[in-house]
């Protein structure tokens, strides 16, 4: 009765289903670098998302009603990644306040399209677009990253 | 912190509602499964939300609490009206022999396994704010847009290149279920707003067992549940705020119903995939793909069975999927297609250019499938299945599901040559996700293939 083949099918694919559970119990909440894991030390660490607090810190005082000019300034291809993070988040972080990084018009669909970009308007143009806040990213020469930004008066 | 806690709770309960009415007029009084009412109502509760919330933001009302106060006023009557007629879905569990030691080992087994997953997901969704680049930057972004202004007048957003990194173009679903968060607490809390994941993820969890429960006995669809559900790259993106996962569950609903019409020529599964299809294509542009997919193989079926009953049906089917989605259709005609803008790229010229990318693509797809780190052998249990139970070709379901997924794995190939990235990048950022949205259909294919072996439902 046992060891019909239907049975022997049975608890080899019940055996290859257990081992793959395993494998997803091990992966999902053992292994050093598994979600779960990885998930409670980030809810312990107070400087999760550090990257990522940093740009919202600089826009939180942003008061309603103003917008902000970023530049990127001396950022190699390599930092693409960074440069998107940067951008992304700051125009997600304020809306429905804008940021500018280049002239109106023109497409931003990756880094690239940052890194292309040479836009420093003039000061009517900044009152034009209500730009209270001017924050400017820049590679350092020995790598790092730096900011600063710059409150300015509108007229 | 209560008030807003207060109105994301009726918020939920406005979901449940919807789900509820709207289940129990397909359903009426036919019996279902406890996991399948589950699975069906916040689905679909949270796709008609959705939906809903588009509406009326066309018609110039952002999300907000009076607007979710007329919809609970709505479908509040409409419950009252169905209690009042008794017009309710059974919801029944099928007669079994006692459970076994087996079936306690399974229960027990797989329950703390779908428990700690489930846990996992409500500290990634609830605890952590909206990190990876794509959510904020696509998804959270959107659900701000659409808190902020009605679509009456279309939003600045929806035209500034500026903000063409963002897919301008993509769907609403998500983001208006998010949106509607913040509209009934009155603020952005991303915390708070992405509580809508792990609903999701519940649904997801209960449609993959009721799919699976259909042709299997318990303990088996268990297994299999824990093993769909717990895939790392399943957890990953659950609560992380993309619409991946909505898409997964989506999906899984439309095929599940498909199947169901197709065996049992039910009109309420036809009914239910029309709505599970309009969602997932509401949800995503490969939703849109996968709901053509779907639509695609309805009408072979059809032909191929001769059947005048079924041609009809797919003519249902397809004017049902017309009527929900067009305003959306006729809404985003205007959007900006500055991305990546696949439908465009659909160019002979195009294909023939890049057709050298087919093997990098195919041996990507290969090598990231069978990575035993991400996804525990899944993607080869089913070919393994597959081999072993050669009889269970001869059923249409199966034939059915194997040419869905070999349709979508072919699609991917297809827009993985046109794209305008490169196919390296391309890979490391989406194909996870890809393979993410493909697991139902596997886990249902290893799940026909295995009934059709044994451990099926014992038949009345």
């Amino acid at each position: 009765m046992f060891a019909t083949r239907q049975n022997l099918v049975r608890l080899f694919l019940i055996a290859a289903v257990g081992v793959c559970l395993a494998r997803n119990c091990y992966l999902d909440f053992i292994a050093g670098n598994s979600f779960g894991r990885e998930l409670m030390e980030s809810l312990r660490k107070a400087d999760a998302f550090q990257e990522l607090r940093t740009i919202d810190r600089i826009y939180s005082d942003l008061p309603s009603g103003e917008n902000a000019l970023l530049q990127i300034k001396d950022f190699g291809a390599v930092n693409e990644r960074l440069v998107e993070q940067i951008y992304y988040r700051s125009c997600y972080f304020v809306y429905p306040r804008r940021i500018f990084v280049a002239a109106p018009g023109k497409i931003i669909n990756r880094g690239t399209d940052i890194l292309a970009v040479d836009f420093s308007p003039d000061s009517d143009w900044l009152d034009r677009h209500r730009v209270g806040r001017i924050v400017s990213f820049a590679q350092e020469k020995d790598g790092r990253i730096g900011f600063h930004f710059a409150e300015r008066t509108l007229r | 912190m209560m008030a807003p806690i207060l109105w994301l709770l009726l918020y939920l309960a406005a979901l449940f509602l919807i789900g509820h009415v709207i289940v129990s007029l397909i359903f009426k009084d036919e019996s279902r499964s406890l996991t399948e009412c589950f699975a069906s109502v916040v689905s679909v509760g949270a796709g008609a939300l959705s939906l809903i919330l588009f509406w009326v933001s066309l018609a110039g009302f952002a999300p907000g609490r009076i607007a979710l106060v007329f919809v609970v006023i709505i479908f509040g009557t409409a419950q009252f009206q169905l209690l009042r007629t008794h017009r309710w879905p059974w919801m029944t569990t099928r007669p079994s022999a006692p459970v076994s030691s087996w079936e306690w080992t399974c229960l027990i087994g797989c329950g703390a396994m779908i428990a700690g997953c489930v846990a996992i997901v409500s500290i990634h969704a609830v605890a952590q704010p909206v990190y990876e680049l794509d959510a904020f930057a696509i998804w959270a972004l959107k659900a701000k847009v659409l808190a902020h202004e009605s679509l009456w007048s279309r939003p600045e957003y929806f035209s500034d290149p500026a903000f063409s990194f963002s897919h301008q173009d993509y769907p609403l679903l998500v983001p208006f279920l998010v949106a509607g968060v913040y509209g009934a607490i009155g603020q952005t809390n991303e915390y708070l707003g992405k509580s809508v994941f792990l609903i999701l993820y519940l649904a997801f969890v209960f449609q993959v067992f009721t799919a699976l429960r259909w042709k299997l006995n318990r303990p088996t669809s268990l297994l299999l549940t824990a093993l769909a559900v717990s895939l790392p790259p399943v957890l990953r993106w659950a609560g992380a705020g993309t619409a991946d996962l909505a898409l997964t569950l989506y999906y899984a609903g439309a095929v599940f119903y498909f199947l169901g019409w197709l065996e049992k020529e039910r009109r309420s599964d036809l009914v239910m995939s029309i709505l599970y299809s309009v969602f997932m294509a509401f949800t995503k542009n490969e939703g849109f793909a996968a709901m053509l997919l779907v639509a695609g193989l309805m009408l072979l079926f059809s032909v191929l069975s001769r059947s005048k009953t079924k041609l009809a049906s797919f003519g249902f089917f397809a004017a049902g999927i017309l009527l929900l989605h067009f305003p959306w259709l006729w809404w985003s005609r205007a959007l900006p297609h500055t991305h990546e803008n696949y439908g465009a790229r659909l160019r002979p010229d195009l294909l023939v250019q890049n057709l050298d990318r087919v093997g990098v693509i195919m041996g990507e797809f290969c090598r990231r499938a069978s990575n035993w780190s991400r996804w525990s052998g899944i993607w080869l249990l089913l070919p393994t299945v597959a081999i072993i139970d050669f009889r269970g070709w001869k059923n249409r379901s199966v034939v059915a599901l194997w040419l869905l997924l070999l349709a979508q794995i072919t699609l991917y190939v297809v827009i993985f040559v046109v794209s305008p990235w490169d196919v390296q990048e391309l890979a490391s950022a989406a194909l996870e996700r890809l393979l993410v949205q493909m697991v139902p259909l596997v886990v249902f294919l290893i799940g026909l293939h295995w009934a059709a072996i044994g451990d099926s439902v014992p038949r009345s």
